[in-house]
């Protein structure tokens, strides 16, 4: 069955989009992220404009980031003041990441930055994780080892100023490493349309030393508030969010989370990882393909919307 | 094929065309020779959440008397269909550092948007190229009605213009169907036009010309239809645009909305 979408003035088929919801909902309910950086890619492979593939996207993370804060809730799971600072970052960063959206997208290179993006923090992430989860899977007795070594905070986050005490982390830290944090993976939701827990997690547990049960809920408090801003902002900027395609891709999402989360219980952690992994550098290599590869058409139309 | 709702539709507008016509036909008989009426299925297309694609019909009759029709043998008739104009830019990929980017582009203020033309014969056939030209029959005429932005030279904005029609062809927004007009007797004919859902919404105009068999034109005429967007469709692109702000908050909070209740849902498995 077709649907037009308004926004994007196309028509696409409605099972694939709900199909291409579920299937990312279930792989984010599986790995506990947010989805965002397959759900951008496909869409775009789908013929989206990518435009409106990445506003329509960080609604749809509004929606899927409010449903993890509602079951993360309460004092010990979230830490708020924490989840503020890294806000004010995070709004500070979207506003920039914004602004090269927008000037890269009159330049008619904002495909080419996308693309370019997801390649190299999936290429990056991606690595990094299989690099990990693989060493893990072959020499879990190290385990111990290698908890015993991310114990310490680096150096140059101990004396920093601006020292901050947040309560639920049972941390003392300077706002700035925080703020900083923050404002980096805002660049990436306005330029990608991803929440940014990929890279947001695992630096809240390797780098700030916050404890891991408040990092998921503390984080999506975050991803919650900037994917807002985000959204309202690409809104009257660029006119590029599809409410049809978001509400779509919203059902299929939160329905396959659902499963995912489930089948993700019955797994080891670390062949879970191995997995998201390879996941994320095949699609990072299909992104880096279309980037390399000779072009079998050279030119292309951009045909102005009224 | 075209469903009965519409051919009783066609029918009834073209006898309505031909009645309020005949008088007209009637005084000017002598004079003109052939009378060309046409009337077209829909005069708006409305695009809801299931628009796939329309067809629009078009139906002529040529009135003529009986001097006429054997002097002028088979008639041909060419007819152009004009969607409403679009600002294009035409970017042509370059490597850059071992990457395809967006390299050298043109921009065109006033393309036209969509592009048909249909006839019973080819183009060569009915008439002389010169004529063709005359009346602004080609793909390549008249698509452009202001010069592009000069930073190249005519040569390099003349690849950019081959080029964007072939893109817009690829699309199905310009085509050329020489079997697109198919006549149901000497005098009667019809045009099926494919409009497809990434036609661009805005007014057509259909310009129909009939040719006579030595290739002259001998009489036009012209109707219209709209594309529009209705319900939904119409009311989510429009706040998009002219209530940004309000259409910012209602995407965020209805995000918010069905996050809460896929929460909730969760809750109770």
């Amino acid at each position: 069955m077709q649907i037009y979408l308004p926004i994007a003035e196309m028509s696409v088929n409605l099972f694939l989009l709900l199909g291409l919801g579920s299937t990312v909902g279930f792989l984010s309910g599986m790995f506990g992220v947010g989805g965002g950086f397959l759900m951008t890619p496909l869409l775009i492979f789908s013929g989206i404009p990518p435009t409106v593939a990445v506003a329509s996207q960080a609604n749809q993370l509004v929606a899927s980031s409010i449903s993890g804060v509602i079951a993360h809730r309460g004092q010990r799971r979230i830490d708020v003041p924490l989840s503020l600072a890294l806000t004010v970052g995070g709004i500070l960063g979207a506003a920039i990441g914004l602004w090269i959206f927008n000037e890269f997208s009159k330049r008619g290179q904002i495909d080419i930055i996308i693309s370019l993006c997801y390649v190299t923090f999936l290429g990056t992430i991606g690595s990094l994780m299989l690099i990990e989860s693989l060493s893990e899977i072959l020499q879990s007795k190290n385990k111990e080892a290698q908890r015993l070594k991310r114990k310490k905070i680096p150096l140059w986050v101990q004396v920093l100023p601006l020292k901050m005490h947040f309560k639920n982390a049972q941390l003392r830290i300077s706002v700035i490493p925080i703020i900083g944090l923050g404002a980096g993976i805002g660049v990436l939701t306005a330029i990608m349309g991803v929440g940014g827990g990929f890279i947001l997690i695992p630096a809240m547990i390797y780098l700030l030393h916050i404890p891991t049960h408040i990092v998921i809920g503390t984080s999506l408090l975050q991803i919650l508030i900037v994917a807002a801003f985000v959204t309202y902002t690409h809104a009257i900027t660029n006119q590029s969010v599809d409410i049809l395609l978001a509400f779509i891709l919203m059902i299929g999402s939160v329905s396959g989370a659902q499963i995912g989360a489930r089948v993700g219980n019955r797994l080891r952690s670390e062949h879970l990882r191995s997995l998201l992994a390879f996941l994320v550098l095949i699609t990072a290599a299909r992104l880096a393909f279309d980037l390399i590869a000779t072009p079998s058409e050279y030119f292309s139309l951009n045909i102005e919307r009224n | 094929m075209i469903g009965h709702a519409t051919v009783v539709a066609i029918c009834l507008s073209i006898i309505r065309a031909l009645v309020s016509s005949s008088v007209l036909i009637f005084l000017t008989y002598a004079a003109r020779g052939e009378e060309l009426i046409t009337a077209i299925s829909s005069d708006t297309v409305w695009i809801t959440s299931n628009f796939t694609g329309a067809e629009i019909v078009l139906f002529g009759s040529i009135a003529s008397d009986k001097s006429s029709l054997k002097k002028a043998g088979n008639y041909n008739v060419i007819i152009v269909l004009c969607g409403p104009r679009k600002k294009i830019r035409i970017w042509r990929k370059e490597r850059v550092a071992g990457i395809w980017v967006n390299g050298t582009s043109m921009y065109f203020p006033e393309v036209k948007g969509y592009l048909g033309i249909f006839s019973n014969k080819t183009l060569q056939e009915i008439t002389s190229i010169a004529t063709l030209k005359h009346y602004g029959i080609n793909l390549r005429q008249d698509i452009f009605s202001h010069p592009s932005s000069v930073h190249e030279t005519i040569e390099a904005e003349d690849d950019f213009k081959t080029d964007l029609i072939r893109l817009m062809q690829k699309k199905n927004l310009y085509l050329e169907n020489p079997e697109g007009v198919q006549f149901l007797s000497d005098t009667v004919f019809f045009s099926r036009f494919p409009m497809l859902s990434n036609a661009p919404t805005g007014t057509y105009t259909a310009h129909i010309f009939l040719f006579n068999s030595a290739g002259k034109m001998i009489q036009k005429t012209q109707n219209s239809f709209q594309i529009r967007k209705r319900g939904i469709e119409e009311l989510l692109s429009r706040g998009a645009k002219q209530r940004k702000e309000i259409y910012g908050l209602l995407s965020v909070l209805a995000a918010l909305g069905i996050g809460w209740v896929g929460a909730l849902i969760f809750r109770y498995h």
